[in-house]
């Protein structure tokens, strides 16, 4: 049959499955559905958010896994929970609120309301009105809850599973994930410095590319590169662990290299060695954890977790629709920060967020992106850059292994 | 002890609550037996509902709302969302008329 097996209708990965990247896969609906399931539903954990955003008790904060609403809360007597934001009578979200204190949680449509673990506090018209009405005898409210999810803390964050018979955190995240998450997340306690929220009108696998991507940070990116932040002639660590499930970076950053040139940097484009800072203090960090290492890891499927100078961020990747995802970027430090390095990371926090000298770029680029892959879907991408297998880990910027990686592991997961 | 006038005795009957606004305070009138109690009428929770709408069984009146329920005699929280008790005020009965004193709150 001379099938072209490339048409969207088919929805065949091409052939070349290793190198070989088909476009439909940033369109297709009904495959984003299953991509909930089987990842942000599935057997995996998600962030959440910082126990420093609910201080105490009665706090709460509106989260999401993928495309479902949750709430992280700290009851009155100081646990933490994770409960679905949805009301145990019909479904409405019960907050409508970001972020808050309260001693309980009340849905709109018919006011039943919640402690902040969700159990059910009331509701009106249990007993009827004027003899009328109300609830049968047998309605106990101790049958209705708010659903309490499966949740993990480690070092000042907390996750959670829609699934009780998945692995537990640790062990999801592997020994090489959670060597760089303690080395910043270590328990000491964190300060919350505040929020950045996008909408990017992409599919967010197209962001969880982006991330495993050192390639293009050295090209598109020309403030990393001209300032020496992020760029060719340095070591790059880079792996994906867990068969390809997660992904980190680390290299050693070096403020002293800003505007020093040589052969690898003379065949980027975008190096504008001219460029001055008035202000070279943004790109020159405090060494405050003594090891002078850059050090990002996506925790698939939910989070990109970022230390880069004095930066600490969670960009929590929050798929909307097949053509649509919130990044919210949550900034923090340690409690204990001292004036100089809270000043030091909130400058270099200019950095990054929907309008940074860095991120806004990555931004840019797949929006537009989006628009070709869902306009051509029948076409095919090209990945060989550093050859046409997984070769990790990595000790440069110049490969697209990662990207291989992270394919191979999603068509075993998704059976394409 | 300043005594106010807030019902006449016939309307305070067994196994019913009767509301009453007195200078500017809700309170619910309750009749069990031989006792006769006057405690605020405001359930504490959350919003401003009358107690008094509530379910009234076993010597304790429950908040239409959210069902924090409250002892009419000692104006004590039993169970529910209530974190607060509500005020009881003394009362006394004379003449078919019934009298509380806002002013000594217990």
């Amino acid at each position: 049959m001379a099938e072209d097996q490339r048409t969207p209708s088919n929805k065949v990965w091409p052939e070349d499955r290793m190198t070989r990247l088909p476009a439909w896969i940033y369109s297709d609906p009904a495959l984003f559905e299953r991509e909930m399931e089987q990842f942000f539903f599935g057997k995996t954990w998600n962030y959440i958010g910082l126990e420093c955003e609910v201080p105490t008790p009665g706090s709460f904060k509106r989260s999401w896994i993928g495309t479902k609403q949750v709430l992280l809360t700290r009851d009155k007597d100081g646990e933490i929970h994770v409960l679905e934001n949805r009301c145990a009578h019909r479904g409405t979200p019960v907050c409508w609120k970001q972020a808050g204190n309260a001693k309980s949680l009340t849905c709109p449509y018919h006011q039943w309301t919640y402690n902040l673990d969700g159990s059910l506090q009331g509701l009106p018209f249990l007993r009827g009105t004027m003899g009328k009405g109300g609830m049968p005898k047998d309605f106990d409210r101790k049958d209705h809850k708010m659903r309490k999810l499966r949740m993990a803390r480690r070092g000042g964050v907390v996750w959670a599973s829609f699934r009780d018979d998945g692995p537990d955190f640790a062990t999801y995240c592997g020994p090489e994930i959670l060597k760089l998450y303690d080395r910043h997340c270590s328990g000491k306690p964190l300060r919350l410095l505040g929020y950045s929220r996008q909408l990017l009108p992409i599919n967010w696998k197209l962001y969880i590319e982006n991330l495993r991507d050192p390639y293009h940070a050295t090209i598109l990116h020309a403030f990393f590169v001209t300032f020496g932040l992020f760029r060719a002639d340095v070591t790059l660590h880079t792996d994906s662990p867990e068969g390809g499930r997660h992904e980190l970076a680390s290299t050693q950053y070096s403020g002293d290299t800003a505007n020093q040139q040589n052969e690898a940097t003379q065949q980027m484009s975008n190096l504008k060695a001219g460029m001055k800072l008035e202000d070279m203090s943004i790109v020159k960090p405090i060494d405050e954890l003594k090891d002078g290492a850059l050090a990002n890891f996506n925790l698939f499927p939910s989070v990109h977790v970022q230390q880069h100078a004095n930066i600490f961020s969670m960009r929590h990747i929050i798929p909307k629709d097949v053509n649509s995802m919130e990044l919210a970027w949550t900034q923090f430090g340690y409690a204990d920060d001292d004036e100089t390095l809270h000043k030091a990371r909130l400058k270099q926090a200019n950095l990054i967020g929907p309008a940074g000298l860095v991120s806004i770029e990555d931004g840019e680029v797949l929006a537009v992106l989006q628009t070709g892959v869902k306009a051509y879907p029948e076409g095919i991408q090209v990945l060989e850059m550093g050859g046409k297998g997984i070769n990790l880990p990595s000790d440069h910027y110049i490969h697209e292994d990662l990207l291989r990686a992270f394919y191979d592991f999603y068509r075993r997961e998704m059976g394409l | 002890m300043r005594w106010i006038e807030i019902a006449i005795s016939e309307d305070v009957v067994n196994d019913d609550a009767v509301a009453r606004v007195a200078e500017g305070i809700c309170v619910a009138l309750y009749r069990q037996g031989s006792d006769l109690c006057a405690i605020g009428n405001i359930c504490p929770h959350q919003g401003n509902v009358l107690l008094s709408t509530g379910w009234l069984e076993d010597g304790a009146i429950e908040c239409p709302l959210h069902q924090a329920r409250f002892d009419i005699r000692t104006g004590k929280c039993l169970s529910g969302p209530s974190e607060e008790d509500v005020p009881v005020y003394p009362v006394k009965e004379e003449d078919g008329r019934i009298y509380v004193c806002l002013d000594a709150v217990t």
